[in-house]
């Protein structure tokens, strides 16, 4: 059985092809348009992932798309007329863009494939992404914990899954989202809400939990879920500022894009801030969890949605949540949709739990062809040499093999490497253009070598895999990587197994061979506000904008210039 | 052909009516010229034709000699006129080659950022750079009419008519090899596409910002008007719940409809 996937319209719009079970191409389309988290319906993911395959649109069995327009659409009226007056502007163009578009969904993807409508099938927004959470787990069985913005009505939802099943069980409702909150404190401090909630994570290393009484009444707990003020924020489709003034008088004024950012010793006003964000998420989501075990006792938990890629929340799900383990999807939110829609369809009409591998790549590949520049290498073993003998050197490399990963960060395909000791994290991230200097860079370190600079809890095991995770570092970390371990003792290790990435694992053996610890700075091959590299050209026109010394790409070496 | 040329000098003659809205003119052509250049860059590393590779190569060395030149007079053009950037930046009647809406999504062509080789395939994508190069001599050569008074700028526009010929003769060859050698089909459809894609787009893009304008007033109105009694229900009614518990829904039941 064919099923194409797709998810669109909201954020990081992508398509997925599951053939008999197995996801055999899955692609954002992002990463063809280069607009990060390009949410516009996916016909270049779709046109990929079906020629990649050889197969026609015309032939596919049933196209699931990942949400259910009506009851979205409902959504938007209700609110429009819930907040008559207020809502005539938003409301002119949201009725637009649905009367004119979005309604008629299913004639568009059935025109576009050149298939009969019946063919295409709709499947709820949480179904599609905890599915897509819970068949990529190693579980049978798990609770399910879904922590988004919003889907159709849904912002939270709670429920169980059992081999191919899913159970939803209860759901906290728009405007009513833990997402949103995040989103608008992520705008309040001056970054861009929907895309920039890593760095208000990151900046909360910074700062002390100060507003976190303040904050915390805000959102308060109610029988299994939560409520949200409703005067400080304003959550509605279209609305470009998801705060009020009411937010500012209760916290102060926000910052502007481009404001100094306070997150020095003595004057972290803002870095405070978004501590105390963080930390009454990981509150409110703990207390979420502990919901959810009473009605689904599991030993296992899935957890799906925008708060999901939140690395301080699943780290305290894995230490301090009622769940012995917990994993999160390497694309957890609105594009790992279009995976888990496609698998939910081929289980429910073809029976049988669909298949994923854990880290993500069905994407394109590096094609044959050289890029003018190129050095030609030979071999795997030439290519090991050419990467150690740079990195020993101090030199920062790109490094870009295989297919491409599908989610919000590549694990060794499409990555950026330097030395610790030899360079800094914050050099590695600079070379790539990023300029926010709080933002922490990733430590690849063997899983044989992994104790011995991390405190590893034996349940956060796939966590650390995908870089899920902060983890506490121990002493030898601070002299072997300087810089990498954040004031709070923590540091960010993205272990690394012989079975999970035996090109990445053997690297790292040879780098210890020669001498260096076993540990890699390793971040994506992304230039600042841009999509990760996908293939050799674009990697090589990045290159060239980049501050990288050399690039590797299959057994290819190029220099910039 | 004589008509349509007057109009075109009519409909063009704005964009180099004062000194700011010239230097505006003069930065959107530059700024057009530098994406077509590294695109055509990016062209080249995909096609598979070493001959139609080096052209490419050397298309793309004279797109972005003609940005420079433009980024030159306009430079000089500011230093001159003591223009400041407001100036540069209010918006005008500027001459943009696509006429596409510049944003976020598309480069200066009205083309999406993501490669057009990619997009298009090799025979398409030559199909596509050929009338646009015929489309771009003729603007050039009309600019350089309505510039007679500027000597250098004139110059200017004379050298890169030069190479646009060269760019059309160097499609055309390849278009013509393509087509003897039995990919006479592929070579009308992209050509065919190329034309009737750009013919067709300022009439599309005229027709759906007039429509969608119109539409949104409509839908403004209806909202003060047809669902003005449900918006005051709305404000007076039982809240809609926050929260609840789902029912159980059988796996086929879930993918029925779409409400």
């Amino acid at each position: 059985m064919r099923v194409l996937g797709i998810s669109a319209f909201h954020r990081d719009a992508a398509a997925a092809l599951v053939v008999d079970g197995e996801v055999v191409a899955a692609a954002q389309e992002e990463r063809f348009t280069r607009l990060s988290l390009d949410p516009a319906f996916p016909t270049r993911a779709i046109r990929w992932c079906l020629s990649s395959s050889g197969i026609a649109g015309s032939s596919l069995d049933r196209v699931v798309f990942y949400e259910k327009p009506l009851r979205k659409f409902e959504r938007v009226l209700a609110r429009s007329l819930q907040r008559f007056p207020a809502s005539a502007v938003p409301f002119s163009k949201n009725a637009f863009v649905w009367l004119g578009d979005r309604l008629w969904i299913q004639n568009r993807i059935a025109d576009h494939l050149s298939l009969p409508a019946e063919r295409v099938l709709f499947v709820e927004q949480a179904r599609a992404l905890l599915a897509n959470a819970f068949y990529q787990s190693p579980f049978e069985r798990a609770a399910l914990l879904l922590l988004d913005d919003v889907g159709e009505w849904s912002s939270t939802v709670l429920g169980r899954g059992e081999k191919e099943t899913l159970e939803l069980s209860f759901e906290v409702r728009h405007p009513h989202s833990l997402g949103f909150l995040a989103s608008a404190l992520t705008q309040y401090l001056g970054f861009a809400p929907g895309e920039d909630e890593h760095k208000l994570e990151a900046l909360a290393a910074l700062g002390e939990p100060r507003h976190a009484t303040a904050l915390a009444a805000l959102v308060w707990n109610v029988d299994q879920g939560f409520e949200l003020a409703s005067a400080p924020f304003r959550f509605d489709d279209g609305a470009e500022r998801l705060f009020t003034d009411e937010l500012e008088r209760i916290l102060g004024p926000a910052r502007r894009s481009g404001d100094p950012l306070r997150a020095r010793p003595g004057d972290a006003a803002h870095a405070d801030l978004a501590a105390s964000i963080q930390l009454v998420l990981e509150e409110r989501v703990l207390a979420l969890a502990r919901s959810l075990h009473e009605r689904a006792p599991e030993e296992n938990l899935c957890v799906a949605g925008l708060l999901a890629g939140n690395r301080g929340i699943l780290g305290r799900l894995a230490t301090d949540g009622p769940f012995a383990n917990v994993f999160a999807p390497l694309a957890p939110g609105k594009s790992g949709g279009a995976v888990g829609a496609a698998q939910y369809v081929h289980s429910v009409l073809a029976g049988g739990r669909c298949s994923a591998p854990i880290a993500s790549a069905f994407g394109e590949g590096i094609d044959g062809m050289a890029e003018p520049g190129a050095s030609e290498l030979g071999d795997a073993a030439r290519v090991h040499e050419e990467l150690v003998r740079r990195l020993a050197a101090g030199e920062l490399v790109g490094w870009v093999r295989g297919p491409m990963e599908f989610g919000v960060r590549s694990l060794g395909r499409r990555v950026a490497l330097g030395v610790p000791g030899k360079v800094s994290g914050a050099q590695l991230l600079g070379a790539l253009k990023h300029v926010e200097t709080f933002l922490p860079c990733r430590l690849a370190v063997t899983r044989e070598a992994a104790g011995a600079f991390f405190e590893l809890p034996e349940r956060a095991g796939t966590l650390a895999e995908l870089g899920h995770v902060f983890l506490p570092a121990r002493t030898a970390l601070r002299s072997a990587a300087p810089g990498a371990v954040r004031v709070d003792g923590r540091a960010w290790p993205q272990v690394v197994s012989r079975e999970s990435d035996p090109e990445l694992h053997g690297l790292l053996g040879r780098l210890a061979a020669s001498g260096a610890p076993p540990l890699l700075w390793i971040t994506d091959f992304a230039l600042r506000g841009s999509p990760l590299v996908r293939n050799e050209s674009e990697a090589v026109e990045a290159l060239g904008r980049s501050g990288l010394h050399a690039l590797v790409a299959g057994t290819r070496v190029y220099l910039p210039g | 052909m004589g008509l349509t040329n007057s109009l075109a000098r009519w409909r063009h003659r704005g964009a180099w009516s004062d000194p700011a809205r010239k230097l505006r003119t003069l930065e959107s052509f530059a700024e057009t010229e530098e994406d077509g250049g590294r695109d055509l860059e990016v062209a080249a590393r995909r096609v598979t034709d070493t001959d139609l590779r080096a052209h490419l190569l050397r298309h793309a060395a004279d797109e972005k000699r003609h940005a420079a030149l433009f980024r030159k007079h306009a430079a000089d053009l500011r230093a001159r006129m003591a223009l400041t950037a407001r100036d540069a930046a209010e918006p005008d009647a500027a001459y943009d080659l696509s006429r596409g809406r510049k944003g976020h999504e598309v480069d200066a062509h009205g083309f999406f950022r993501a490669g057009l080789c990619d997009e298009l395939g090799e025979v398409s994508y030559v199909a596509m750079v050929n009338v646009a190069e015929r489309r771009a001599a003729s603007v050039f050569a009309l600019h350089r009419d309505l510039n007679a008074n500027d000597a250098e700028l004139c110059a200017t526009f004379e050298d890169i008519l030069r190479d646009e010929k060269y760019h059309v003769a160097y499609t055309e060859r390849f278009l013509e090899r393509w087509s003897a050698a039995g990919r006479g089909d592929e070579v009308k459809k992209g050509l065919s596409s190329a034309r009737t894609s750009r013919f067709l787009g300022a009439w599309k893009r005229l027709g759906l910002r007039s429509g969608a304008g119109f539409s949104q007033v409509l839908l403004f109105v209806s909202y003060c008007t047809l669902l003005a009694p449900f918006g005051l229900l709305a404000r007076f009614g039982k809240p809609a719940p926050t929260r609840r518990e789902l029912p159980a829904v059988s796996a086929e039941k879930a993918l029925r409809g779409q409400g």
